[in-house]
């Protein structure tokens, strides 16, 4: 669960400092390693890589705050990825996603890292 | 205002497109090769990570073993003195088998090949080896020659294990060195010995090993009993079976053909 909260918020937080060509090969190769990694069909992945993306840098109106925008969307995002590539999730894998939030909230805040 | 709107769809849309893509790629089998390109590219790195993850998590799981640790102890030289009185009777029983053997001349039956993998995480217990290596769903896992789950399922590279504490759906046949025969299912956090009679002598410490199924080879070894539990109500008794082996401590596995 850390490992794809950690991985959404970088590509998030990236992909919007990107040219559009770039962006997308970004999220496009982020897309593969998920599916890789988490065994889910290539589709699903790419459809969550890219609406957690577009949510964080859309969705000004119902999260006003960037780093909550991010945080939310990568974990509604994880938990996604790891329900539909392993059928199931854990409340010890939920505490990690927590730990993993905790620790990329720190880091936003501290290095002021935000979306264009 | 309005360029942001524009810009939303402008998104959207490409990545609709994109979706659209993929999914015709998915169903017509050519995304397959680049995605166990990447599996097999990210092997070795998931595999560190997995190693790091498991060392770093040791000085947590000793902590948490060490409350118990003088009555396990205290367990484990019972088991010991047991099993050395069995070690002699096996050698025994081994002379005579090798002797039969000779005397019948049994041609021995050809076993399949072991494979031996690695775990890739513990969270989701998932190994490093997948259909190219020859794994199958429902074949059984094994850590230190102890049954600790079947494989649910596979991809090109990798595989998803079900531990038996959290398999609810395929019973495993199982019988106690007495010769009780029952059902191993789990409940999400224990393992069961189920569809126990209620006259039928079970003791706690006896081993438990499978009888042999499609797929499930006979003679595994599944764990001991460590609890009974025999409701007044209930038309059978169940038992806890207990693992000396953990697949959260193991870091490679073998996966029985």
């Amino acid at each position: 669960m850390g490992l794809p909260v950690v991985m959404i918020v970088l590509t998030s937080l990236y992909a919007g400092r990107l040219d559009r060509v770039w962006r997308w090969g970004l999220l496009l190769v982020v897309g593969l390693l998920t599916a890789a990694l988490f065994m889910t069909p290539l589709f699903i992945s790419w459809l969550v890589i890219s609406l957690s993306y577009i949510w964080a840098k859309h969705a000004r109106q119902f999260l006003p705050s960037r780093t909550i925008r991010l945080i939310v969307g990568s974990l509604a995002a994880s938990v996604v990825l790891v329900i539909s590539g392993f059928g199931q999730i854990y409340l010890r894998q939920l505490i990690y996603g927590a730990v993993a939030i905790i620790f990329c909230a720190v880091w936003l805040k501290r290095h002021r890292l935000y979306l264009k | 205002m309005v360029g942001n709107y524009q810009k939303l769809w402008l998104e959207l849309g490409i990545a609709a497109i994109i979706f659209i893509v993929l999914v015709l790629g998915e169903w017509l089998g050519l995304m397959q090769p680049v995605v166990s390109f990447f599996e097999r590219m990210l092997q070795p790195t998931v595999v560190q990570v997995s190693q790091i993850t498991a060392e770093t998590n040791q000085p947590l799981i000793l902590f948490r073993k060490s409350f118990g640790a003088a009555r396990r102890v205290q367990e484990l030289e019972r088991e010991y003195s047991q099993s050395l009185a069995k070690i002699s009777e096996l050698e025994y029983l081994e002379q005579e088998n090798q002797e039969l053997r000779r005397l019948f001349q049994a041609q021995e039956k050809t076993v399949g090949t072991v494979i031996a993998a690695p775990i890739i995480s513990h969270g989701q217990p998932s190994i490093s080896a997948g259909k190219d290596e020859g794994i199958l769903v429902g074949q059984p896992v094994l850590v230190a020659e102890m049954l600790v789950g079947l494989v649910k399922s596979t991809t090109t590279h990798q595989s998803t294990i079900n531990l038996l504490f959290q398999n609810m759906t395929q019973p495993i046949l199982v019988k106690t060195e007495g010769g009780i025969e029952g059902l191993v299912v789990g409940n999400g956090k224990n393992i069961l010995l189920t569809e126990i009679s209620k006259e039928a002598d079970i003791s706690i410490g006896e081993r438990v090993i499978t009888v042999g199924q499609e797929q499930i080879q006979p003679r595994l070894v599944g764990g001991r009993v460590q609890q009974l539990i025999d409701q007044p109500s209930a038309p059978i008794k169940q038992a806890i079976i207990h693992q000396e082996i953990s697949f959260y401590e193991a870091s490679i596995v073998e996966v029985l053909p």
